[in-house]
């Protein structure tokens, strides 16, 4: 009897201190541009690596979501993870921390105002873009516009659904941004400099001129 | 001038029988697939062929397998950091391990890993070619090749979009007169010869997206293009000879052996065999 008690004892205490080991762990999630096979997926993975403690990287080629843990005790930065991400060679669209306390930390913009606000319309645009890695770059040039409330592209129509604040923002606007991101609309073209530095997999047909 | 004209059209005539003598493979030749060999669980990246089998880097998961002409596993190597595109001869397999920058040979059955000794340091290797006593490595990182021609080492390239410049290359191979690179994300392919100039680019007007595998046969140049899907097959003077596209999804390396075009895919494990059609 001794000896069950002293078992189920000390398998409360591995499992406690195992939750406990588990939750002392910083989530890390990671959305990264350019990313579009195994040699960029492990060559990401590399760079982190130099981040001694680092467990359970995981790599999405397809969509370029990268995720990973942490120690929280090393309480590693966005900024830190932002410019690891630059170092490897690629460039860094969201990244969402998870600490262990519950506290979520994020470079993602906000949405300025809510659906349903009055002055809120919603509109479609064209955009051209071809894959996931499209869809986070415009969505993000739009997030940073002040009176986006929000934003959706279909990498199959190009089309871009969005609803925004008429009095802060217009049409022409978001168009021009998306166009400085990278992405030809049919009012404003992507500058060649621009264009040519979009990773491969994006680099879609552009609109011809009119 | 009735002379010149006389001398002009021999000229003319000599001219086409030389360029209609030089290409020895009729168009209307084409690789025609065979069968498609299931390789589950098994994501490669690399083929070499040892002693009748194929052996595949699996980077995923940090192993090479060794299948059979049915796709059957017959062996492994575990315990590797990201096997990227081997190669192999009499000596055995050579494998670069892009996580750990190093190139490991395996005298099989040994299992052992011989560490190949550079002075230099590595960037995450991701091919090995050899030939005879002669090296070459891909090294993604640093935007470059080393070549050893037996007696030295030298750099070829630098980062850049130029003739000779590179922009993360992923596969090398030597043959008799020249080094051939894929030149992965200039999507290209580019020819050195053995003091590393420069001598012609293969592919800038294909709109490959990501040239990550190559193989160059006596008279062609087989191509992986990944993110289009498909195979590119080009004779050694750069013109395109045909396109494969039957079967492909993400195909990343290729080889020939016994007279069959073997082209492995990434995402779909398998692995595609294609015949010779005369």
């Amino acid at each position: 009897m001794k000896t069950i008690i002293i078992s189920i004892f000390s398998f409360l205490m591995l499992g406690s201190s195992l939750a406990f080991a588990q939750k002392s762990m910083d989530d890390f999630q990671v959305q990264v541009d350019g990313l579009g096979c195994p040699f960029c997926a492990y060559g990401l993975e590399k760079k982190f690596k130099e981040f001694k403690g680092i467990k359970g990287v995981q790599i999405d080629i397809e969509t370029g979501d990268f995720s990973f843990q942490y120690p929280s005790e090393k309480s590693l930065s966005l900024t830190a993870v932002v410019q690891q991400v630059e170092k490897a060679g690629y460039t860094p669209m969201k990244t969402v921390i998870t600490r262990a306390n519950g506290l979520v930390e994020t470079d993602a913009p906000l949405a300025a105002v809510d659906q349903g606000v009055a002055g809120v319309v919603s509109k479609k645009m064209f955009v051209a873009g071809n894959c996931e890695m499209c869809e986070a770059r415009i969505l993000k040039a739009t997030s940073r516009l002040q009176g986006v409330a929000a934003a959706a592209w279909d990498a199959k129509t190009k089309m871009l659904d969005i609803s925004y604040d008429a009095a802060a923002l217009d049409l022409a606007s978001i168009s021009k941004a998306i166009a400085a991101a990278g992405h030809d609309t049919k009012d404003h073209k992507a500058s060649e400099n621009t264009y040519d530095g979009l990773p491969m997999c994006c680099k879609y047909e552009r609109i011809e001129d009119k | 001038m009735r002379q010149v004209k006389y001398i002009f059209s021999i000229v003319l005539v000599a001219l086409i029988t030389l360029v209609s003598c030089e290409r020895k493979t009729p168009a209307t030749q084409q690789w025609v697939l065979e069968d498609s060999l299931s390789l589950p669980g098994i994501n490669p990246i690399g083929i070499g062929v040892f002693e009748d089998q194929f052996w595949l880097s699996d980077g995923d998961h940090n192993r090479l397998i060794a299948v059979n002409s049915l796709g059957q596993v017959q062996d492994s190597i575990l315990g590797l950091d990201r096997p990227m595109h081997i190669d192999a001869n009499a000596q055995g397999l050579w494998v670069p391990q892009y996580g750990s920058d190093t190139i490991a040979q395996f005298k099989l059955p040994s299992k052992s890993p011989l560490p190949l000794i550079l002075k230099d340091s590595l960037d995450a290797p991701a091919s090995i070619a050899v030939f005879g006593e002669e090296r070459a490595i891909a090294d993604f990182y640093n935007h470059r090749i080393l070549y050893f021609n037996g007696a030295d080492w030298i750099s070829i390239g630098t980062e850049g979009k130029d003739a000779g410049q590179f922009y993360y290359p992923t596969d090398v191979q030597i043959t008799d007169q020249n080094i051939w690179v894929a030149d992965a994300y200039n999507n290209r392919i580019q020819l050195f010869d053995k003091r590393g100039t420069f001598v012609r680019m293969i592919g800038v007007d294909q709109k490959m997206n990501a040239a990550t595998g190559l193989y160059v046969s006596e008279t062609q140049v087989f191509v992986t293009d990944f993110e289009n899907h498909r195979l590119l097959v080009f004779f050694k003077d750069g013109q395109l000879a045909q396109i494969i596209e039957t079967g492909l999804e993400k195909p990343i390396d290729a080889i020939i052996y016994k007279e069959k075009l073997y082209v492995i895919d990434y995402k779909k494990q398998q692995m595609n065999r294609y015949y010779f059609d005369n």
